[in-house]
């Protein structure tokens, strides 16, 4: 019986085949079939003929693929908002010929109401990529972390197994709760705001937008550095004294059982290495897993984020300073709600890493 | 608490609407600034609404 035979065969003792299948389709769902070369049941194949999980031309000709779709996408809303502007500057400057100002001034509205649909009708499509991109990252993890816990307790790593499981789950659900109920909601609110600030010749709601904004981005900053102090401190303490736990127990083994304690300190031995393998792979599963869902949606609000900052340095010349600094702030928003984005998933991938640095022997 | 945001904003949004439409329509006269003051405080109100609402019952 070679090692192949045996690393599968606890593989399907510890994961129950089928389980890791709901993340793999909601994923794929989500990043359109780019991670169906990452399946569990994959990565375990490579990992066992030793060869590199990742295929780096097929990764790179997806990812231009997208970049280059997402750009002629979102090109179409720039130059739609692009024309209106140009519509706006005619306006204004024809306005002394509308004889009366409250007519050109009406008209003027009403452009800047139309960018301001197009906009938020575009801003709602990403608002709806980032909460499914928090959604599958935080069902990601519920279903992930107790198989990872599952498969650290049978490592030996019994203290760090029971204290971090509630911890961990706790933290996580926490953190999607707090996520879709409260931050990105005032992301949105922030965004509304900074749109409706063109449409008023005093600023009215500008710094409120700004503050909205910059709470929303500072909770998550805050919300990942407690999170992730409180467990790699909490992982450090309960490694120590798991190691001592296993060190303890292959010592007297090997010392107080005679002729066959050394076989069977070996096995033990040999099988806690088994099981380290299998989480490094259930773990890379999962933070390839996390990355991909994390990278496709953060490239399209990149993308977005990056025409509405062209059209507002493109419309400067032509209309109002008032539509290109909201069209600026618009295209801030978008960054910052990438930027809460990424916090979730560095938070969600610390988690990983400090279960695959437990344990081991 | 989203539910609550979200009717906040839309709260904001119709009242900047319907206020600078106002503005617009109204007739150039010495009142004007006086109305625009007005139309700030009422801003101020929906703006602070949910300040209002959870420091006491109003």
């Amino acid at each position: 019986m070679d090692y192949e035979q045996i690393l599968e065969e606890q593989m399907n003792n510890v994961v129950e085949p089928g389980q890791t299948d709901s993340i793999s389709e909601e994923a794929a769902r989500l990043t359109e079939g780019m991670t169906d070369g990452f399946t569990l049941d994959k990565i375990l194949e490579t990992t066992l003929n030793g060869e590199s999980i990742f295929s780096s031309q097929q990764l790179i000709d997806s990812f231009k693929s997208l970049v280059i779709y997402e750009i002629r996408a979102a090109l179409v809303l720039g130059i739609e908002i692009l024309i209106i502007c140009i519509i706006t500057g005619l306006l204004k400057n024809l306005s002394s010929s509308f004889g009366k100002k409250s007519v050109s001034d009406i008209s003027m509205m009403v452009c800047t109401m139309i960018i301001i649909g197009i906009s938020v009708n575009s801003f709602r499509l990403t608002y709806n990529l980032a909460i499914d991109s928090v959604t599958t990252m935080v069902n990601t993890m519920e279903i992930l972390t107790p198989i990872l816990l599952g498969i650290l307790i049978s490592t030996g790593s019994i203290t760090s197994g029971t204290i971090m499981s509630p911890v961990m789950i706790g933290t996580i659900t926490g953190t999607g709760i707090i996520l879709k109920r409260i931050i990105l909601p005032a992301m949105f609110a922030a965004t509304i705001l900074a749109l409706i600030n063109c449409l008023t010749e005093k600023d009215y709601v500008n710094k409120l937008s700004k503050l909205l904004r910059n709470a929303a981005v500072a909770v998550t900053g805050l919300l990942l550095a407690i999170l992730s102090g409180i467990i790699s401190v909490q992982g450090l303490i309960t490694d120590a004294s798991d190691g001592l736990l296993i060190n303890t127990a292959k010592y007297s083994l090997s010392t107080f059982i005679p002729i066959v304690g050394g076989f069977t300190a070996d096995t033990a031995e040999l099988f806690i290495k088994c099981m380290s393998t299998i989480k490094s792979i259930v773990g890379v599963f999962g933070i390839v897993t996390l990355t991909l869902v994390i990278l496709v949606p953060l490239i399209k609000l990149l993308v977005i984020a990056l025409i509405y900052k062209i059209t507002a340095a493109a419309a400067e010349p032509i209309c109002d300073s008032k539509i290109s600094d909201s069209l600026n702030d618009m295209g801030s928003c978008i960054v910052s709600l990438g930027a809460i984005m990424f916090f979730t998933a560095l938070l969600f991938i610390i988690f990983i890493s400090v279960i695959l640095g437990m344990g081991g022997g | 608490m989203a539910e609550g945001l979200f009717a906040w904003v839309r709260d904001i949004f119709l009242i900047i609407i319907s206020l600078s439409f106002f503005q617009i329509l109204l007739p150039d006269s010495s009142m004007e600034k006086y109305l625009k003051f007005v139309f700030s405080l009422i801003i101020l109100a929906v703006i602070l609404e949910p300040v209002i609402r959870l420091t006491g019952n109003v």
